[in-house]
């Protein structure tokens, strides 16, 4: 999905560890002095504005950066072993290149939002 | 999905933890320059300006996509169980972390469309038109497209039905849902892959279209002339 949301109702404890980051990344926003995170970099303001032709495109921060985690270094099993974690009805993306076919699970692109990858000798990004 | 080498560099890229009208920002590590996911373009940093390239991707079930490929390899799960953490964000009427940047009630906020812009028209094709419709022989902005939806995968694909100087015009097969046939030739069409299995045009293959599934919110605030078909036009 390729919207940021922090949920307005859930129950599970990303929810929380979210709202503790936008508390501290608001608070160290609005007050200069506090301790500049590296995460933070080019953040100085909450909302900042992009320049010219980006002028209508207002970019918000709302997390560090990296506080959701892309994945790197994916890993990947066969379809016997997959379907083991993976049920039918689950919802994936899938790529083909070059007869290298991946399947990536929409319930964990959820908490990775991006894999950077190589399929079929394209390097890509997964971005969900 | 894009491709990551842009301008032959390598990219990798990261959550930058900000947002522009409530989607996501990426940034490169190479440069730190930050990229909108939904325009797939820089916007900001030494890269801003520079676009993407887009890669067709599948959003289907595994139970189909083992099926189109059955020697796919599947991502790893094992960090975080595999429960989609934004459930509870699907179904909330409220639109992502900042609220909306416009206003605009022709669909429900949350609810899933299409989006395709080409030359600069942006059109949206909502899940529940495609719902009862499954094809769509259209054209934008002069563009002839032919878009392809499975309700039960929750699978759209965007195609050109250009193919050389011929434009198609499809129809899908009463033996199999996820075949097409062209009224032009009658040759036949993996609606999944755009490949003709049989007939004239055997051998040839349709182009996708960048195309995005987005929620109606996302995609209206970045479109804000958007057209939507089944409501502006036939």
């Amino acid at each position: 999905m390729i919207f940021k949301k922090v949920r307005g109702v859930s129950n599970n404890w990303l929810f929380l560890c979210f709202s503790l980051l936008l508390v501290a990344c608001a608070q160290t926003a609005d007050s200069r002095n506090t301790s500049t995170q590296e995460d933070l970099k080019g953040a100085d303001n909450l909302r900042s504005s992009t320049g010219e032709k980006y002028d209508n495109y207002e970019i918000v921060t709302v997390l560090p950066r990296d506080a959701i985690q892309a994945i790197d270094n994916p890993q990947f099993i066969a379809l016997e072993e997959a379907n083991e974690t993976y049920d039918d009805d689950e919802l994936i993306l899938g790529v083909e290149f070059n007869g290298d076919a991946r399947a990536y699970s929409i319930p964990l692109l959820s908490s990775h939002e991006i894999v950077n990858d190589t399929v079929g000798g394209i390097k890509l990004a997964v971005t969900w | 999905m894009y491709a990551r080498e842009v301008e032959d560099r390598e990219l990798t890229f990261g959550v930058s933890g900000k947002l522009i009208r409530n989607v996501l920002v990426m940034y490169d590590r190479q440069t730190e320059s930050l990229w909108s996911q939904l325009l797939g373009e820089s916007v900001a940093g030494d890269m801003q300006g520079t676009k993407l390239e887009f890669l067709p991707s599948w959003h289907t079930t595994w139970g189909q996509w083992k099926e189109m490929h059955p020697e796919t390899l599947a991502l790893r799960k094992g960090f975080r169980g595999g429960r989609d953490p934004y459930v509870g964000y699907y179904q909330s009427n409220s639109a992502g972390v900042i609220g909306e940047t416009f206003r605009d009630d022709r669909l429900a906020t949350k609810e899933f469309v299409i989006g395709v812009e080409i030359d600069g028209t942006a059109i949206a094709y909502p899940f529940r038109v495609l719902s009862s419709e499954q094809m769509v022989n259209d054209t934008v902005a002069g563009q002839d497209i032919l878009v392809v939806f499975y309700r039960q995968n929750g699978t759209g694909v965007v195609y050109d039905r250009r193919v050389g100087d011929e434009t198609l015009s499809f129809e899908i097969s009463s033996e199999n849902p996820f075949t097409l046939r062209d009224l032009e030739t009658g040759s036949t069409w993996n609606a999944l892959t755009g490949q003709a299995t049989s007939g004239k045009m055997a051998g040839s293959s349709l182009e996708r279209i960048k195309s995005t599934i987005v929620f109606w919110f996302g995609w209206k605030d970045f479109h804000t002339d958007t057209l939507v078909y089944g409501l502006d036009i036939s």
